[in-house]
């Protein structure tokens, strides 16, 4: 972005008037919707995407060892409610001696639900308020205020921005049922899946979702004992008490993403 | 002079820290690791000059925007200049790599001391990162609390919320407000780990 535009995007910032997108020296940030329309009752899907510069990265919902996962805040019309960001599996992106996790570019999608008596014609002003931490090896938090305005119809139709959408949803945990349990052994975290590996010729990378609980930077170890998927993980710095369940999401190759709930085994169970 | 020395304030303490060193933080109600480290002065300071002293250990880097978070407005002098009045011993320490952010020579540390008007007792500079690798330092800031007797009774973030805006200090709970009176007064503290936030140390 030269000076001018950004000159004068501080004057539209000043003037309060709020822009879809948002542009510096180390990142873009857009709202965007998958549908140009939005239907009353219906359910569809907006995104904030996230990209950064060259080498340049924002943070997965657990950043691991530093940084920060995104904030979205919703400004929303009447009749109008947002779902939970579903967020797409991450990359490693190591800091030795320390492991973070997070995104060259993303788009962070969430549902958003119309009322069945939104009113159609009018159009619809969707806000974000967004805060993101951007970082290449050092790290720049930024925020904006995105608004976009949408038209109500009793029909849909895909947005050209559809492309991103179906992109990001190849990165999304799968639904699955994947069963598993996780003890607690001294100072390791031993994860049991079920799950048989053999075959599989790429290792599985595994993204705790949970905190305080496994190391990140030091890696499990991977086992396939029988029919099992067994990860030897050390235990966090900062584990203070038990979480009820590890949370993890676990990519055994592209469209293989999936997000396990191992729930705690207490020894002698 | 040594520049990073690791000894064991006592020898039961270097028995039980040396062999966890390269692979874990040191544990709350253990011995904190001993260090010697050079000031902005060129000056030697250990840990153990200070037993028998409640002793803060603040990781910095004064260009993290987590870092400016608490200086911009004067908050982490302030809780310094609390401390330092009474008798606690605060040991701020550098210990990003010579050409990454937050790297000062011995020169600049001064000016930037200056600058930033702080209370600290020493700024110390651990460039080849063995300090900060002993006390697993992740983060800028990544607060630590020694008791009189050198055990470690804190470690972790500065306070409970992350966010870069130094407009959300107000309203957090600093935790080195809440545990250091606690710690001097022997007793136990209410918070002993927290997870640190901000920008990773620059090693």
């Amino acid at each position: 972005m030269n000076g001018v535009n950004r000159f004068l995007l501080a004057v539209l910032l000043l003037l309060g008037v709020q822009a879809q997108a948002y542009q510096d020296d180390y990142i873009s940030v857009s709202l965007l919707s998958e549908d140009s329309a939005l239907q009353p009752g219906g359910t569809h899907w907006l995104g904030v995407q996230f990209k950064p510069a060259d080498h340049w990265h924002v943070y997965w919902q657990n950043p691991g060892d530093s940084g920060q996962a995104p904030q979205i805040r919703w400004n929303l019309p009447q009749g109008v409610t947002v779902g939970e960001v579903h967020w797409p599996a991450p990359e490693q992106i190591p800091v030795p001696p320390l492991m973070t996790y997070g995104y060259h570019q993303v788009l962070l999608m969430v549902p958003v639900t119309l009322a069945d008596d939104v009113a159609v014609g009018k159009p619809l002003s969707i806000g974000a308020d967004v805060r993101w931490l951007v970082c290449e090896e050092v790290c720049i938090p930024g925020k904006a205020k995105l608004n976009l305005e949408l038209p109500v119809a009793d029909s849909r139709q895909k947005s050209s921005a559809v492309e991103h959408f179906i992109q990001a949803r190849k990165q999304l945990p799968a639904a699955n049922n994947l069963n598993a349990s996780y003890q607690l052994q001294g100072n390791r975290v031993v994860v049991e899946l079920f799950k048989d590996m053999t075959g599989n010729r790429q290792s599985p990378v595994i993204y705790p979702i949970t905190q305080d609980l496994v190391s990140y930077a030091e890696l499990p170890t991977l086992n396939q004992q029988g029919k099992r998927l067994v990860a030897d993980f050390a235990l966090n710095d900062y584990f203070s008490k038990t979480p009820s369940s590890f949370d993890f999401v676990i990519v055994f190759g592209p469209e293989a993403v999936y997000q396990v709930k191992a729930s705690y085994l207490s020894q002698g169970e | 002079m040594k520049k990073a020395l690791l000894t064991g304030r006592w020898l039961a303490a270097l028995a039980l820290t040396l062999p966890m060193l390269a692979t874990a933080a040191p544990k709350v109600g253990s011995p904190a690791p001993d260090f010697e480290l050079s000031n902005h002065k060129g000056e030697t300071v250990s840990l153990s000059d200070y037993q028998g002293k409640t002793v803060v250990l603040e990781w910095t880097n004064h260009q993290c925007p987590f870092v400016v978070k608490h200086y911009s407005k004067g908050h982490m002098q302030a809780l310094q200049k609390k401390y330092t009045d009474q008798d606690v011993v605060w040991l701020s320490i550098v210990s990003s790599a010579p050409g990454k952010q937050g790297y000062v020579t011995m020169d600049q540390a001064s000016d930037m001391s200056e600058a930033q008007g702080t209370h600290r007792t020493h700024l110390l500079m651990d460039s080849d990162g063995v300090v900060g690798k002993a006390y697993a330092a992740k983060t800028t800031p990544h607060m630590y609390v020694v008791d009189k007797e050198g055990v470690l009774q804190y470690m972790g973030a500065i306070d409970n919320n992350s966010s870069p805006s130094p407009d959300d200090i107000k309203g957090a709970t600093n935790y080195i407000d809440v545990v250091v009176p606690e710690v001097m007064a022997g007793k136990k503290p209410s918070y002993t780990t927290t997870r640190p936030y901000g920008c990773s140390v620059k090693y």
